[in-house]
């Protein structure tokens, strides 16, 4: 399945996914991301079902390059079920998942991962009985040899400001601090898109503030998110583009001030149609 | 090969499976542990009925005594080690092994390595040259007796509806009230009582000594792996598809080859249905609704 | 003190958070045991020395199941399929072809077998993604398979070119392991077999600790942790799994050979489900994330049950389960780290004095 010599149209965005081939056949989207495009991401077709449940249902949804996409909605929208998706721990019912120009899906979790794809859980997960040193050691170890392994730990490590915390075992660290190990162990890992699912639950204002911070810097360095989030006032702040999921589609996709100006966006969240 | 006794041995190591498993299967499907001392439940069941029975109680009575023997045997053990286990699956093996250790070797210091035996009843049915054992075929029987009463345990009473409640989700069933420690010491002391009830039903036509339960362990662990999640479905399925194939390979190649044959259907199943042979199961009722 | 920290510095590949004894005090103590080991033939004589070999090969047996159920969560009943296959494989090369190269060579083949086995069914689990529960399971069965299998070789017809499988009373007159170069020749027994069992054991339980605080050891650690994590960190957690167990399956088959060759005779009880289940109390008593304490476990618990066996007890199997329940009851992490902690308890307490606070010695 290549359509890369028919590669006619490069607007980036998802309405384009059906390009015709010289032939006038419509070839699938895959020279839509990768080298020459700036999509890093795009899904086509997205379907996922549980048994008779639908939680995906043909979604096509993409980001760019560098962009910082939120992904909101009400609970239960499939938000959880598409980054699973993305990332491999769910196999698609039907569709397609392109990724800086490959098919991505039937690859394995592991195998995305080395692809540049990375992604923080909604419950914390690191290695409790590991120290933090320890846990950061996991990631860096991936892309680094032995001879500046140490340093490159402890440089880890203090970007999400946890270098004196090196030798606290994760599990007694705190809920906030835990959050920021994991991104920074899946930062760690130099990938191109890190997807976070609700990264500052349960946290307090300053915890947030401080994920923000660490989201925009990481961002300014290149790497695209795609961020689920109930908080509004934490997408605003982070967000370059929302996509409003609700009942497994695609609802809306804008900036933060459309979105929020949006009525149908809210009354799906009070409604609940 | 005389189709008749295909049938009956096919008869024969259905009960022989289902039986086997059906103990380790309910505490398994309930509460995720393996008992590896099953084995060892199913000999206390036996040992029980045949001490009873050489002691001059009538036969049905003697397996009941074996079967209560066990169950509370199983309430015991439950209340003291196996409940602080249910966190860590591993080590609950582990205990469990340990304890069918000290089980065979304990009967076998008490009892020494062998006691009376109890015949078996009923008879043969003859057909032609061939003769098969008619409490065998008729264990067949009792086999789905007892998978019958475990669904109507399950699907029909209140105790039922409470367990399934139980292990779909433990922490919803506890906040509707569910007393969820009782609910998974009764699991343990029924399937204590079902290994108890396999062993009294074959005390009589098998020889009763310490080490008997590693007999019925490869059915038993082989069956509960590819039954998969449904406790009932799983164990009549298996019960089904590795009698036929233990039918099939004993009757031509002698009994181990059956015992490889089993192993590597169960290596092959796992390998291919991850949720075991209900998983299928779930799979076709699936795609016949979605269609 | 020049000399302090070259034996410092020598230490350092095999020290790391993954095993017990990180300090100076540690590693002397342990070169004093080892060379107390040496001289133990000196001391005891040949058959004493005989009679000890056989816990120091168990004891690779049980760093086996240590590096794949302790630092990698694999609980396996099956470690003593690969101990009993290559024994049998070495009786059956030796026997076959008699000279002292197919002596020499029957060992590293055996255990190629073993490996490649055990890489076969770590295959067929790990790639297949069965739950942690079914792989114990399946490795029980495979014990318990392997015994009906073995002892049912009874007759004739199970020969393998000269040599009789034997059923269950297996194969006996397997020759010691022999080491020739050119003329010269030397036969593996009593105190040399003792030496040369020591010797492995220690290159064994060295390369595994240098492995276990390495970066593999880390990927070990962290699949036994959780396994959906490590993959999203980028590691094949399933080839992860396959080498340990494959690595565990050389090490089990290295014993074998030992055994095979200690007492000259291999039987099917190897299989049995009584010894496949006596590694699994070897290191769930000395420690499960502990590799000095699943040797020490096998050699204290081995030379107690021949104890008890040697009086005719029957007890033995009685207290083995009941040590195993209370250790996994009460002692889950292993006796050899609690005894640990312990003592490093105390030390830290003799070295803190009132005028320093902070008395940490490491």
């Amino acid at each position: 399945m290549t359509a890369t010599d028919t590669a006619t149209d490069t607007d980036s965005t998802e309405e384009s996914q059906t390009a015709l081939d010289a032939a006038g056949r419509q070839s699938p989207p895959v020279a839509a991301t990768g080298p020459g495009t700036d999509t890093l991401l795009q899904t086509s077709g997205l379907t996922k079902r549980f048994g008779g449940f639908t939680a995906i249902d043909n979604v096509d949804f993409s980001v760019d390059e560098g962009q910082l996409r939120c992904l909101i909605g009400p609970n239960g929208a499939g938000k959880s079920t598409l980054l699973k998706l993305i990332t491999g721990r769910h196999d698609a019912t039907s569709g397609a998942i392109y990724y800086d120009g490959e098919d991505i899906a039937d690859l394995r979790p592991n195998d995305r991962v080395d692809l540049g794809i990375g992604m923080k859980f909604q419950v914390p997960s690191v290695f409790d009985e590991l120290t933090a040193y320890e846990n950061m050691r996991l990631s860096v170890q991936r892309t680094h040899g032995d001879d500046n392994l140490d340093e490159a730990i402890l440089d880890g490590l203090k970007r999400i400001d946890l270098a004196e915390r090196a030798t606290t075992p994760a599990g007694e660290l705190s809920h906030g601090q835990q959050g920021r190990l994991e991104i920074g162990m899946a930062a760690a890992l130099e990938p191109d898109l890190l997807l976070l699912d609700e990264p500052v639950a349960g946290l307090s204002l300053e915890e947030r503030r401080e994920v923000a911070d660490l989201v925009t810097e990481l961002n300014g360095d290149g790497i695209a998110f795609i961020v689920i989030e109930h908080d509004i006032d934490f997408v605003a702040e982070i967000a370059d583009e929302v996509t409003v999921l609700h009942g497994g589609q695609v609802f809306r996709e804008g900036s933060i001030e459309d979105i929020r100006a949006d009525d149908e966006v809210r009354r799906i969240y009070l409604g609940g149609e | 090969m005389n189709p008749l006794n295909l049938l009956f041995l096919f008869a024969d190591n259905f009960a022989f499976i289902v039986l086997s498993a059906v103990g380790l299967a309910v505490i398994f499907g309930m509460m995720g542990v393996i008992n590896l001392g099953h084995g060892e439940f199913i000999m206390i069941g036996a040992y029980g009925t045949t001490l009873s029975a050489n002691a001059g109680v009538p036969l049905p009575l003697a397996m009941v005594i074996g079967v209560l023997v066990t169950a509370v045997m199983g309430f015991v053990l439950e209340r003291t080690i196996i409940r602080r286990l249910y966190d860590r699956l591993l080590d609950s093996m582990v205990a469990t092994w340990a304890i069918g250790l000290i089980l065979t070797q304990g009967v076998r210091i008490a009892l020494g390595n062998s006691i009376p035996q109890i015949s078996t009843p009923l008879g043969t049915i003859a057909y032609g040259e061939f003769s098969y054992s008619t409490y065998r075929v008729v264990l067949s029987v009792v086999a789905l007796a007892v998978l019958a009463g475990l669904y109507v345990l399950f699907t029909r009473t209140e105790f039922g509806i409470r367990a399934r409640a139980t292990i779909q989700d433990p922490d919803t069933a506890r906040a509707l009230g569910v007393d969820t420690d009782r609910m998974y010491t009764s699991t343990f002391v029924i399937g204590s009582a079902l290994a108890g009830l396999t062993g009294a039903l074959y005390a009589p036509t098998l020889t009763v000594v310490p080490g008997m339960g590693s007999s019925f362990l490869v059915e038993a662990f082989v069956a509960v792996v590819i039954g998969g999640p449904s406790v009932l479905l799983g164990t009549t399925l298996s019960g089904g598809l590795l009698g036929v194939i233990d039918a099939l390979f004993t009757n031509l190649y002698g009994t181990f080859f059956g015992q490889i044959a089993m192993l590597l259907t169960a290596i092959v199943v796992i390998r291919l249905l991850s949720n075991g042979l209900t998983g299928l199961v779930e799979d076709v009722r699936n795609r016949m609704e979605g269609e | 003190m020049g000399i302090g920290d070259t034996f410092d510095r020598l230490c350092r590949p095999f020290e790391g958070p993954n095993t017990i004894g990180n300090t100076r005090r540690f590693w002397i103590g342990f070169v004093v045991v080892v060379l107390a080991l040496l001289g133990y033939p000196i001391g005891f004589g040949g058959y004493a020395a005989s009679s000890a070999a056989l816990y120091l090969l168990y004891a690779i047996l049980g760093l086996s199941l240590s590096i794949i159920w302790g630092y990698t969560g694999i609980l396996s009943f099956g470690q003593v399929v690969f101990f009993g296959i290559a024994g049998y494989s070495f009786a059956l090369i030796s026997m076959n072809l008699s000279s002292t190269l197919t002596t020499m060579l029957a060992l590293p083949i055996s255990v190629a077998v073993a490996t490649i086995a055990s890489l076969v069914l770590g295959y067929f689990m790990f790639y297949g993604e069965v739950r942690d529960v079914y792989v114990t399971i399946l490795t029980l069965v495979v014990s318990i398979v392997m015994n009906t299998f073995m002892a049912q070789t009874a007759g004739s017809e199970w020969t393998v070119g000269s040599v009789a499988l034997g059923g269950f009373n297996g194969i006996p007159a397997i020759p010691s392991l022999t080491f020739s170069v050119g003329d010269a020749s030397v036969v593996l027994d009593g105190s040399s077999f003792y030496w040369f069992t020591l010797i492995a054991l220690l290159v064994v339980y060295l390369g595994l600790r240098a492995l276990v605080n390495g970066r593999f050891g880390y990927t070990m650690v962290a699949t036994r942790e959780d396994e959906d994590r490590t993959e999203m960190l980028g590691y094949d957690v399933r080839r992860i799994k396959l080498l340990v167990f494959g690595l565990g399956g050389a090490l089990a088959g290295f014993a074998g050979v030992l055994y095979a060759t200690w007492g000259n005779y291999v039987s099917p009880s190897v299989f049995g489900i009584t010894f496949a289940s006596i590694p699994v109390v070897w290191v769930a008593v000395g420690g499960r994330r502990s590799l000095l304490g699943a040797v020490v476990a096998t050699v204290v618990i081995e030379w107690f049950r021949q104890q008890l066996s040697a009086t005719g007890s029957q007890y033995a199997m009685v207290i083995v389960g009941a040590v195993l329940l209370l250790a996994i009851l009460f002692v889950p992490e292993g006796v050899i780290p609690r005894l640990n902690v312990a003592l490093l308890n105390v030390r830290d307490r003799s070295e803190t004095t009132p005028d320093s606070p902070d008395g940490t010695p490491e």
